[in-house]
């Protein structure tokens, strides 16, 4: 996976290895590639598996699980209350289509609207750091939910029914181009000046701003993309139910699971967030449902494996040689040069 | 002739503890100025009032005439003033060619220094290094390099000294009179005398947050409260 090669661009001083011709080549090869690779197989996916509400959801928790890479992947902060910009998209969309008419394109929008809407008002909690961001952004999505679940207008009481605006297929081919646009989103952030400021933030916020990067809007502006890609996805999943409680949309499930994808297919990476929730979300798909109480002892195990032998996600272990594990490193030489074994 | 850098009658408190009042100075075009005093007399408080850390309590700060009090570091980056950290701050999750890269030169700063700054300060041969691979003093020349990349008119040089081989120490000298040399004001914090004398044409002497002396090093050192801050009075 070349794509994991980043940042040549700003990285690799002048006169050294390859042609900037050739340099260029393969950086926008590194670019291009997942774009193709990722738009195949989900493209490819209702002939593999023939279930269209189970890949459509996968979508759904890879746009959220590309949210979590880019507010927590390159920005250091951990939204346990990511469900609440979900949620805020799923009644965004919903309450646009029942009480305005809206199309599904249109509702689309307007759910992701009403998540950056929502991400701008809590962005005051940016000052906050560490466990007590992670915390604040909870209780927000909570009050969010008790509103929602309690107010007449959102149907808190009676439950959301919507009318169906797109088919199975048309929801499942809007959903793999709004991954495919989620995924351009990370790579620009990866690999722009941007991306380079955000790192820098998370590395010294004080060092940053005196190399000249505005913290605060640089911080504000990749929360509110991250929002709206959970809009987006919140939008795409009432499109998908049409009828529904308050209470699955901010199910604080829906953020540890995009949590733990984006974490074990390797924040920072463009395709690390898709991976993870591609093998985990299958493998809750395959497991999780005929037996739960088996899917949630494998799910904690993984979480230990990850967090002491894989930190930086299953993408580290083809990544660069500095952000592979030190064991990974170890396997890979000694099968490359047995002889130099004692 | 205007002062390219005026502060006056700067203070700043924490609650009821007072630790800088009544700073004023000027620092001219190619001027080197030596901030001395004895530890917690303010001059890293000075320091981070003058690159926007802290917002001062009171007091103004002008550049070119220009009113800067209390802009955001990032705001006075791009005004040109800049500084390096007592302890070096060079980000750690990236390269040291990043560390660089990152910096958009200040637009209104008029040092264009012409060279590249990590061979300037010696840092480009292990420009795609990450910056944990490097030593402490490289960190500190790193975090020189990417306050030298926004093209700063005014530099605050904040201990840069401390802890660097003899060797080193002579490098990092050399390296501040060629900056002197091309017209940037320097604004240096410093213990080492035997440096500070290398790189620097004036000093002030700060007390509990407070200037008691300004003038010439040699005055400096013959001057009887500089003595009394640095050695008592009945040593």
């Amino acid at each position: 996976m070349p794509e994991l090669e980043s940042l040549e661009d700003v990285t690799t001083p002048p006169g050294t290895g390859a042609s900037p011709a050739r340099h260029a080549a393969a950086r926008w090869f590194g670019r291009i590639a997942p774009l193709v690779v990722v738009g195949a197989v989900l493209g490819a996916g209702p002939s593999l598996y023939n279930n269209l509400a189970f890949l459509t959801t996968l979508a759904i928790y890879i746009l959220l699980a590309q949210g979590v890479n880019i507010v927590y992947g390159f920005t250091g902060y951990l939204p346990f209350g990511f469900v609440g910009f979900f949620g805020a998209g799923i009644y965004g969309s919903s309450l646009a289509i029942v009480y305005w008419h809206v199309g599904g394109y249109a509702a689309i929008a307007l759910g992701a609207l009403t998540s950056v809407v929502a991400a701008l008002i809590l962005s005051p909690l940016l000052r906050l750091s560490g466990a007590y961001f992670a915390l604040a952004t909870l209780a927000a999505s909570q009050a969010l939910y008790f509103i929602v679940a309690n107010e007449s207008w959102t149907f808190g009481e009676s439950g959301m029914s919507l009318p169906l605006l797109f088919s199975p297929t048309a929801l499942y081919v809007i959903s793999v181009v709004a991954v495919v646009v989620a995924l351009i989103v990370v790579l620009y952030v990866r690999d722009s000046h941007f991306g380079l400021s955000l790192r820098a933030i998370r590395s010294d916020a004080v060092s940053a701003a005196m190399a000249g990067v505005n913290v605060v809007r640089t911080r504000t502006i990749a929360w509110l993309v991250s929002a709206a890609l959970a809009g987006v996805a919140g939008a795409l999943w009432a499109l998908m139910t049409s009828a529904f409680y308050a209470e699955t949309p901010f199910d604080l499930t829906i953020s540890v699971y995009a949590i733990v994808f984006a974490l074990f297919g390797g924040v920072r990476t463009a395709v690390g967030p898709v991976v993870g929730t591609v093998v985990l979300y299958s493998l809750y798909q395959y497991i999780g449902i005929s037996n739960p109480q088996y899917f949630e002892l494998i799910y904690g195990l993984l979480i230990v494996v990850l967090v002491l032998f894989l930190p930086g996600g299953l993408t580290s272990l083809v990544g660069g040689r500095g952000d592979r594990p030190a064991w990974w490193n170890r396997l890979v030489r000694r099968r490359a040069a047995p002889e130099v074994a004692p | 002739m205007s002062a390219l850098l005026e502060v006056r009658d700067v203070a700043k408190s924490f609650g009821a503890f007072v630790a800088l009042s009544g700073v004023s100075l000027d620092v001219a075009e190619g001027q080197s100025l030596g901030l001395v005093g004895p530890n917690g007399s303010g001059k890293t408080t000075l320091i981070n009032v003058l690159s926007g850390v802290y917002k001062p309590t009171h007091g103004t700060v002008r550049l070119r005439g220009r009113d800067v009090t209390g802009l955001a570091s990032h705001r006075l980056c791009g005004l040109g003033m800049n500084r390096t950290f007592q302890v070096p701050r060079p980000l750690a999750g990236l390269t040291v060619a990043e560390n660089v890269a990152l910096v958009r030169p200040s637009r209104h700063g008029t040092a264009d220094l012409g060279f590249d700054v990590l061979e300037f300060v010696g840092l480009a041969r292990v420009a795609a290094r990450r910056v944990a691979a490097l030593t402490s003093g490289e960190q500190k020349l790193l975090d020189l390099a990417r306050a030298l990349a926004a093209r700063p008119d005014v530099l605050f040089v904040d201990e840069l000294g401390a802890g660097l081989s003899p060797s080193e120490l002579d490098h990092v000298a050399g390296l501040l009179r060629a900056l002197r040399e091309r017209g940037l004001a320097l604004v240096v914090v410093e213990h080492l005398m035997g440096f500070l004398e290398q790189v620097v044409d004036q000093v002030v002497v700060l007390n509990a947050g407070t200037p008691i002396f300004a003038g010439t090093l040699r005055q400096a050192i013959a001057d009887p409260r500089v003595i009394e801050i640095f050695l008592g009075t009945h040593a």
